[in-house]
């Protein structure tokens, strides 16, 4: 091996990371590659976990998403179940656990988040978060003696977890303390209808939910009291009240952060040669006057596919606006784009059919849209915003045409 | 088992050994066929798993559903084989079935 090789470090072994290596060999990157990874697993998708892996429709080998063979052929080195605890800029070198050190050309953090702990649940034992593949695995053992579980956060993974567990027989309660659920991610028209969605299914939600206490017996959690009097009993507790960004290391080694490691549009951060991509970063967004941390899939796909580019001296990839999508019982939710700068709302579609879509316009600005079982809108919002076409609230308004004509027009107004 | 070939934009052919149960999307991950993407690993909801099937062999693919229509219908390079490969699942009956790439997954 020539010794002048170029050698690049990758912190992580997720999405984000196995999409980096894959992305710089598919480009001939003929540096040497090597992901560090805490967790003791070749790179797997977290998305099923709380759907299909936790419902038993889909086995733990189906999660991971390359084989072994993938990372010999591609020649990507793993070293997995090891956690870097240092990195030394001014030597550039990471040191893991145990003491061994690997030096570097190029870094880049791919280290993800881990989710927010309650104080008072702290190493209680009845007591679960939903983030990796132990975690939900160690869930899923369970099921079968659970009759009861309490969600505290009304986020898309705790919704998740809660139309699963429904489905498996458990009763269960999400105790959100907003008015409404997935507030933070969607508009007040999809608020309900999840809302409506979940007790139709027989989930007891609770809004505006505050725990006065935790009741507890020994080391485990039995009931749960709410501000307003009520006591439920509980065999489990799911926490899912948000994340945090894995950035500790990397604001140790001097780098810039706030939430989440700041990156440029390149993926570097305030180190030149070092990179942070995935939900650890908090990366420019066009249209957005401020710097966003993103918690998704695509997300994790297309900032590591511009950090390759970077690295390889390409130019960025075409813009893709941010999407996501969640499933919970036969429902599908696609969103694109960024509605959280918006004044008006128009809805298209047939909301007790369970089949439309809330579309986000700031002004005559049109910004993003949520579609319930309505892969027509979201792709054509995704097209429209990807090509930077004006689609207007009046064209919105107009139900007499599909969402398709109106994009084909939109596209033919264009050229 | 049933064997697929899948083929490149550069009309490389490839053979596998698919296994029952799996999609052919997962059958193509898991052995290096770099052309699919699979975003969004299989939930119907990115359309970067998009393949032409040969037309005698559509119909052992099974009927695709609205969702599938729908995600494919405004894919530039749309053709009346267009399916998704995430949305196919290895049965015996796709025993010599020959998937080909699309010129681009986006
Ligand atoms: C239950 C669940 C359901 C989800 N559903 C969806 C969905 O439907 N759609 C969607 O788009 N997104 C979904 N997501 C989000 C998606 O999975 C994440 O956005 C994606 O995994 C981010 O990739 P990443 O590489 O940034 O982080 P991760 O995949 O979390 O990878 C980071 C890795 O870095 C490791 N690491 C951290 N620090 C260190 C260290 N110091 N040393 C070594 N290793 C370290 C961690 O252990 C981890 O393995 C879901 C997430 C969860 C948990
Ligand atoms: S893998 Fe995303 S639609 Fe097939």
């Amino acid at each position: 091996m020539a010794t002048n090789m170029e050698k690049l470090v990758i912190i992580g072994s997720g999405q984000a990371a196995i999409q980096l290596s894959a992305s710089l060999r598919q480009k001939k990157y003929d540096g040497r590659i090597t992901m560090i990874g805490e967790e003791p697993y070749l790179a797997y998708q977290r998305p099923p976990l709380s759907k299909a892996f936790l419902k038993g429709e889909l086995e733990e080998g189906r999660l991971f998403l390359k084989p072994q063979k993938f990372y010999d052929d591609k020649d990507i080195e793993l070293i997995s179940g090891a956690r870097v605890e240092k990195v030394d800029t001014a030597n550039k070198a990471v040191t893991i656990g145990g003491g061994t050190s690997y030096s570097y050309d190029k870094l880049v953090f791919a280290t993800g988040t881990r989710p927010r702990m309650i104080p008072e649940l702290e190493g209680a034992e009845n007591v679960q978060v939903m983030r990796t593949l132990d975690d939900a695995k160690a869930l899923k053992t369970q099921v079968d003696k659970l009759n009861h579980v309490t969600i505290v956060g009304g986020g898309y993974i705790g919704l998740e977890a809660a139309a699963v567990l429904r489905k498996m027989g458990v009763a269960v309660d999400v105790l959100e303390r907003m008015p409404r659920l997935l507030a933070r991610v969607i508009g007040e028209e999809i608020s309900d209808y999840f809302k409506n969605l979940h007790e139709a299914n027989g989930v007891n939600i609770r809004l505006g939910a505050e725990v006065q206490a935790y009741q507890k017996d020994g080391n485990s959690i039995k009931g749960v009291e709410l501000n307003d009097g009520t006591t439920s009993k509980t065999d489990l507790i799911l926490v899912g009240i948000g994340v945090l960004p894995n950035q500790e290391l990397a604001a140790e080694a001097g780098i810039e952060v706030g939430n989440g490691i700041i990156v440029d549009e390149n993926c570097e951060t305030s180190v030149s040669g070092i990179y942070a991509i995935g939900d650890n970063a908090l990366r420019p967004l066009e249209g957005q006057s401020e710097k966003l941390r993103l918690e998704s899939v695509p997300n994790a796909i297309d900032m590591a596919e511009t950090a390759a580019r970077h690295i390889l001296g390409l130019e960025r990839p075409a813009y893709d606006p941010p999407w996501f999508w969640s499933d919970q019982y036969d429902t599908k939710i696609q969103t694109v784009g960024l509605f959280s700068e918006h004044t008006e709302t128009f809805v298209r579609g047939d909301v007790a059919a369970g089949k439309f879509s809330v579309f986000y316009f700031k002004s005559e600005t049109f910004l993003a849209v949520d579609s319930v079982n309505d892969p027509q809108s979201f792709m054509a919002c995704k097209n429209i915003l990807k090509m930077g076409l004006r689609l207007t609230s009046e064209a919105v308004q107009d139900q007499s045409k599909t969402m398709m004509d109106i994009f084909k027009e939109l596209k033919t107004q264009k050229v | 088992m049933a064997k697929i070939t899948f083929v490149s934009n550069d009309g490389e052919e490839q053979v596998i050994e698919a296994a029952e149960g799996e999609s052919v999307m997962e059958t193509a991950l898991n052995n290096g066929i770099d052309w699919i993407m699979a975003d969004c690993g299989g939930a119907c909801a990115c359309a970067t798993c998009h393949v032409y099937v040969d037309e005698d062999q559509l119909e052992a693919t099974g009927e695709p559903s609205e969702m599938e229509n729908s995600m494919l219908e405004f894919n530039d390079h749309q053709q009346s084989n267009s399916r998704l490969s995430c949305q196919i699942k290895v049965t015996e009956d796709l025993d010599g079935l020959r998937v080909t790439a699309p010129e681009s997954q986006y």
